[in-house]
Parts: structure tokens; C-alpha cells; sequence
């Protein structure tokens, strides 16, 4: 075998492959073909809600792995969960948090969203044993109210009531004894909760309510009663609360010190117990956590073409929550820019106006980022709380896997 | 909104009690709560007039019992 013929055939090959390499490149080139990345304008369907002035377009997600195969790309789920998702928190407050959770399905952000309202236990006032209530309030109506009074403490630390047995691990019990007295037998010191001097009326609030770590002090009449050392309450603890180390330390009461529950005239009272149990928010609002917790999605504003002068300030003047600044672009002109998108509450005020505004302007959502934001009652911190629910979540998932298995 | 629980309500008391305890209902009927403000508690027998002793006005209530009463707080 010769060294030139070996020559000839390598060069006749890199000219076959020059050829189509260019070939190839000019494919490329071509603005509709697929190169393993979607084309602009379905990208843009896939990741943007477009929000026009009649309606928003585009807002469905698209759930199904294969939407693209034809393309050359992979839609499935999973994959771009676990390489994209991520968490920002933008503000942690003691009772209000602000996160972005960025690169997820708005199913599940939603799943997060009905877990919180619905499904994190507390616990909540569910029985009220009223021995005295003399006050205009009806006791139906103090008792309903008495539900809605958030109670702090962890409802980690106790079980759900099963046959209606009440003891230390799953009951909370407060008393609840206010009396009004005459006005000419009110001397010496301003009471509590008497808002003047001489005033003759006072306002029960939620800071009365003692927590009674012992259980119920009512008992309950039977004909054995009084005869037996011991007469049974409406509760049987076995030991006091407040020597178990969980909170002992850190006392159960309301979380507010200042709800009103009721307004009372001389010579009126109230005297009751008030028994809290474990509960979902499915079962009473008064059991949900939050108050509430909600999300939105990122808001996206593009402007397409420049926007000028005159037609600029009119743009600032319409934004009621005020997206849009101006800024100098020299020669006198002034140009108007978005500074802060996220503000945008989507009124479409702003392109409302005539088509002129709807193709300078472009008002879009970011489908798979998410601005979170949870508002707790007090009863736990909201970053516990999401965690809580993302826990329920799982466990949700298991139950469904081992069903299906 | 709210169920009552299982136990009736209070019943009355028994007509061999010779006392009945009463509240004066001297502030609920009249606005102006700084001069007519009673809730005087009054005790009466049968025959006496009904009236309060503080402040001699006619309507009063009957007091409550303790008996207790369960409610769902919903």
C-alpha cells in the first residue's frame, strides 16, 4: 500500500465531510428547526402566561413528558423539579413569611396552599361548659366565638381526641370566670379590662382565660357523687400538665391577650370552661393555621417599544401601584423604564387604553414561579408551618404509593 | 352556628324554695347607663312587691342556675 494513496482517499473524505458539515450548519441556521431547544415563540407559550388587555392567553401548563419529543426535548417533571427548584425567602416575619418557590408545578404549589388552610392541625376551643352567663351575649354565641380565639401551643405535642375521652395528652382546659359588680360596691383600684374611671360596663377578653394544666374543675352530677372520696370531672387527666417539661417552661394560654369576647353590665357574669382539642381546618376554619396563605405569580413587564415623553408620563400617572419610573435619556427626552415589576398586581391598567399600549407593552406571569406568601395565626411560626405541610405531603405520597404496591 | 348539648336547659326552681333570687334590670332598659345602672341582686318571698330594694324599680330578672351546660363552639 502506498503513502499516496492513502492521501488521495483521507482528503476525498474530509471534503465529503466539509460539505455536509456546511450542510449542516446551513440546517442549522433556519430558524424553525428544533435543535434540541424549543423555538422562541413555544417557549414562550410553555413558560408565560400572556396577559392581554381582554384576557390573558397561553394558561395552561404542559404536563405531559412527550409535549416535545418531536423536538428534541424532554418535558418530563421530575428531571427539571429536581435540577431547578429552588427557594427564596424575600421576608420572615414572626407571624408572616415571603418566599419564591421558583420552578414548580402550579398543582403542587397549589397542594402546598390547600394543605396549609385545610389540613396542619392546632388546636382549638371545641367544647364549652357554661356554668353562669348572665351577660347579653347568648351562650351559643360566646361559645362560637370563644372557638375562633387562636391558642398557643404546639400541636405536636398532642394527639387527636379518640371516643371522646378527654386527658392530658389530647385536651387543653381554661377557665373563664368574669363577674361585673354594682357600681357602688366598685371601689379602690380601676379593674382590669374597665376602660375609665367609674365606668360601669367591662370587656371580658381572651387574656381572662386561664389555663387550668390540672383538667377540668366542674364535676359532673351523678348519684354516687358526693358519697365517693373523689368526684369525677368532665376531664380525666392523670397528671397535671405543667409538670410534663414540654410546658413547663413555656405556659398555654391565647396567643392575643386582647380579643374581646363579651361586654358586661353590672351585676352580670360569666363563668365557664373551655375545652380545646386537636382539629384540621377541613373539619372548622377555626382549626387552619393561617389567615390566610396565598400565592401569586411572578409578574414579568416588558416593554416592546420605547416609550417617550409625554406617552411615558401618562404610563407612570396610570400604574396604581406605581411599576413604572422615567428616566433621562438626554437632549431633554425622558424614556420610560420598568423598576419594579413585581409590583404589578396585573389591573392592566396600563394597556387598557387602545391598541397603541397593548403593542408597546407586554404584561406576562412567569408560570412556574410563585410569590408565597403565609400569614399565621400565632399559633406556630410560618416557616414551621410550611414545613408541617410539606411533611403532610409526603406522607400523602407514601399512603398513595403503598396503596398502589 | 352552635348545637346545644345533650343536658336540657336549666330547670325551674322547685315552688317549695320559699326565696327566689332576682337581678334588677334597672340598666338594661334605660340608655342613659350612668344614673339608672343597678343589677342589684334581690331576694323576694311570695307576696312581697316586686321591686328592687336599691332602687325600687319594677322589672327583674331571674337569676340562672349553675347547672351546666355543654356547647360546641361552631
Amino acid at each position: 500500500m502506498s503513502s499516496d494513496n492513502e492521501d488521495t482517499t483521507s482528503s476525498s473524505e474530509s471534503e465529503q465531510s466539509d460539505s455536509g458539515r456546511d450542510t449542516l450548519e446551513f440546517i442549522e441556521k433556519l430558524s424553525d428547526v428544533p435543535m434540541g431547544k424549543l423555538p422562541t415563540h413555544v417557549d414562550f407559550q410553555r413558560t408565560r402566561v400572556d396577559c392581554r388587555a381582554d384576557a390573558p392567553v397561553h394558561t395552561d401548563t404542559f404536563q405531559y413528558s412527550g409535549a416535545y419529543a418531536s423536538m428534541g426535548v424532554d418535558n418530563s417533571l421530575l428531571d427539571n423539579f429536581s435540577n431547578n427548584f429552588r427557594v427564596e425567602v424575600i421576608r420572615l416575619e414572626k407571624d408572616e413569611m415571603e418566599f419564591d418557590m421558583i420552578g414548580i408545578d402550579p398543582a403542587i404549589a397549589n397542594a402546598f396552599r390547600r394543605i396549609l388552610i385545610a389540613e396542619v392541625p392546632t388546636m382549638a376551643i371545641e367544647k364549652v361548659l357554661i356554668a353562669n352567663n348572665t351577660s347579653v351575649i347568648q351562650d351559643e354565641v360566646l361559645s362560637h366565638r370563644l372557638g375562633l380565639i387562636p391558642i398557643k401551643a404546639d400541636p405536636r405535642l398532642f394527639a387527636f381526641t379518640e371516643n371522646d375521652t378527654a386527658n392530658e395528652t389530647n385536651t387543653i382546659v381554661f377557665g373563664l370566670k368574669v363577674s361585673c359588680e354594682k357600681q357602688a360596691k366598685r371601689k379602690g383600684p380601676k379593674r382590669e379590662g374597665q376602660e375609665q374611671e367609674g365606668q360601669t360596663r367591662i370587656t371580658v377578653k381572651s387574656k381572662d382565660l386561664v389555663w387550668l394544666p390540672n383538667g377540668s374543675k366542674f364535676t359532673l352530677d351523678s348519684e354516687g357523687s358526693n358519697s365517693s372520696s373523689k368526684s369525677k370531672t368532665y376531664t380525666s387527666f392523670s397528671c397535671s400538665q405543667d409538670s410534663l417539661p414540654e410546658f413547663s417552661s413555656n405556659p398555654i394560654g391565647p396567643t392575643d391577650g386582647d380579643i374581646t369576647i363579651a361586654r358586661l353590665g353590672p351585676g352580670q357574669e360569666i363563668e365557664l370552661e373551655a375545652h380545646a382539642v386537636k382539629g384540621i381546618g377541613k373539619t372548622h376554619a377555626k382549626w387552619s393555621p393561617v389567615a390566610p396563605a396565598w400565592y401569586r405569580m411572578l409578574p414579568e413587564v416588558i416593554l416592546l417599544k420605547d416609550i417617550e415623553d409625554q406617552m411615558a408620563e401618562k404610563l407612570v400617572a396610570t400604574c396604581p401601584v406605581k411599576v413604572f419610573d422615567i428616566e433621562d435619556i438626554g437632549n431633554g427626552k425622558k424614556r420610560a423604564t420598568v423598576a419594579r415589576p413585581r409590583k404589578c398586581t396585573l389591573c392592566r391598567e396600563c394597556i387598557r387604553e387602545g391598541k397603541g399600549w397593548e403593542d408597546s407593552l407586554s404584561l406576562r406571569r412567569v408560570k412556574d414561579h410563585f410569590i408565597f406568601t403565609i400569614e399565621s395565626t400565632g399559633v406556630l411560626p410560618p416557616e414551621v408551618l410550611f414545613t408541617e405541610a410539606v411533611k403532610i405531603l409526603l406522607d400523602k405520597c407514601d399512603r398513595a404509593i403503598n396503596d398502589l404496591c | 352556628m352552635s348545637s346545644a348539648a345533650s343536658n336540657p336547659r336549666p330547670q325551674p326552681p322547685q315552688p317549695k324554695q320559699e326565696e327566689t333570687r332576682y337581678v334588677c334590670g334597672g340598666d338594661l332598659l334605660f340608655v342613659s347607663y350612668n344614673t339608672r345602672c343597678c343589677g342589684e341582686e334581690v331576694s323576694l318571698r311570695p307576696g312581697d312587691k316586686i321591686e328592687c330594694s336599691a332602687c325600687n324599680y319594677p322589672v327583674l330578672f331571674k337569676k340562672r342556675t349553675r347547672r351546666i351546660v355543654e356547647f360546641q363552639a361552631r
